[in-house]
């Protein structure tokens, strides 16, 4: 692959990928909370919840669903991102660097989101 | 909304052998759903048993249908891709997908379902079993029908995806989801 595809740099395909991947996909999800049209134990929340309650439930999920769309992108290299630990590192391929899935990893139940956040989160 | 057809019990067979039958159209149903083996192709459409008619069209739900994955449609929770799995690139061409869309119109979501099925299949390692194409749809069934979709239609999901393995050729799993590993 050079440098640009057609017209577009290799900025704007990343950029173009990242938003497929996760933007969209997980504005859509925050837009199904707030529909009350989300199932399991976070669209029961939702149902019982205040609207002070509903506001943070929808901010927390937007931040869980994006992050969670990016990991599951860099476990299916549909976006294949590398990490560098300390600076002058080697970098470090994402997919693959934990014992399970990232996107697993981080959403469910005692995963990382439940053990490293110190903010409010709502189990799904 | 028409009533739904008739549901034929097992050993009443329409076709096939091993109490395997095909609904009456060229798409899927709960028809078969029973016993034997369910037959696949890009046009099955599994519906849930209270609105399909055996005709192949939909009444009330959205079709269900796994899709080819591509660079641009990252695979969801497929309940056929993880276990066979190995790196994107060796099997990216044969993974396929439950769209967002589908799990959507089946009642459940990616985050949902992917944390029963890391729940489940680390329940089911830390068994120490082998993993088997048995113990797959146990797992991917169990993951589906916890993330709140409806257990014949869970059942009939996971049976499509296992069908179309082993109509790709795939023997057994090959990797266990959420481990590097190979099975067990």
């Amino acid at each position: 692959m050079t440098e640009s595809e057609g017209e577009r740099t290799t900025g704007e395909m990343f950029a173009a990928e990242l938003i497929d991947q996760v933007r969209d996909p997980a504005l859509k999800e925050g837009l199904d909370l707030v529909a009350g049209k989300y199932p399991g134990a976070i669209g029961a929340a939702w149902a019982a919840a205040d609207e002070a309650e509903r506001l943070r439930m929808a901010v927390s999920n937007s931040v869980d669903e994006a992050i969670f769309r990016l990991l599951h992108a860099i476990d299916n290299a549909a976006l294949e991102l590398r990490w560098v630990r300390s600076p002058g590192g080697e970098p470090v391929e994402l997919a693959g660097s934990s014992d399970f899935d990232l996107a697993g990893e981080y959403i469910s139940e005692g995963g990382w989101r439940d053990t490293y956040t110190q903010e409010p989160h709502y189990p799904y | 909304m028409k009533p739904p057809g008739p549901v034929e019990r097992p050993g009443s067979r329409r076709g096939g052998s091993n109490g395997a039958r095909d609904c009456p159209t060229d798409r899927w149903c709960l028809w078969g759903g029973q016993a034997g083996t369910l037959r696949w192709s890009p046009s099955c459409t599994p519906r849930r048993a209270s609105s399909c008619d055996h005709t192949g069209r939909s009444q009330s739900d959205p079709p269900v249908r796994f899709d080819p994955m591509r660079r641009s449609q990252v695979g969801r929770c497929g309940c056929r891709d993880h276990f066979v799995r190995k790196r994107w690139g060796q099997s990216r061409a044969s993974r396929t997908m439950l769209s967002d869309d589908t799990l959507r119109a089946i009642g459940t979501r990616h985050t949902i379902l992917s944390g029963k099925q890391k729940s489940n299949y680390f329940a089911y390692l830390s068994e120490g079993r082998q993993l088997t194409f048995q113990g797959v749809f146990r797992i991917e069934t169990k993951s589906l029908i916890d993330a709140g979709v409806e257990p014949g239609l869970a059942r009939t999901i996971v049976r499509a995806g296992l069908d179309d393995l082993i109509a790709r050729g795939v023997t057994a799993p090959t990797h266990v989801p959420w481990t590097k590993g190979p099975v067990l």
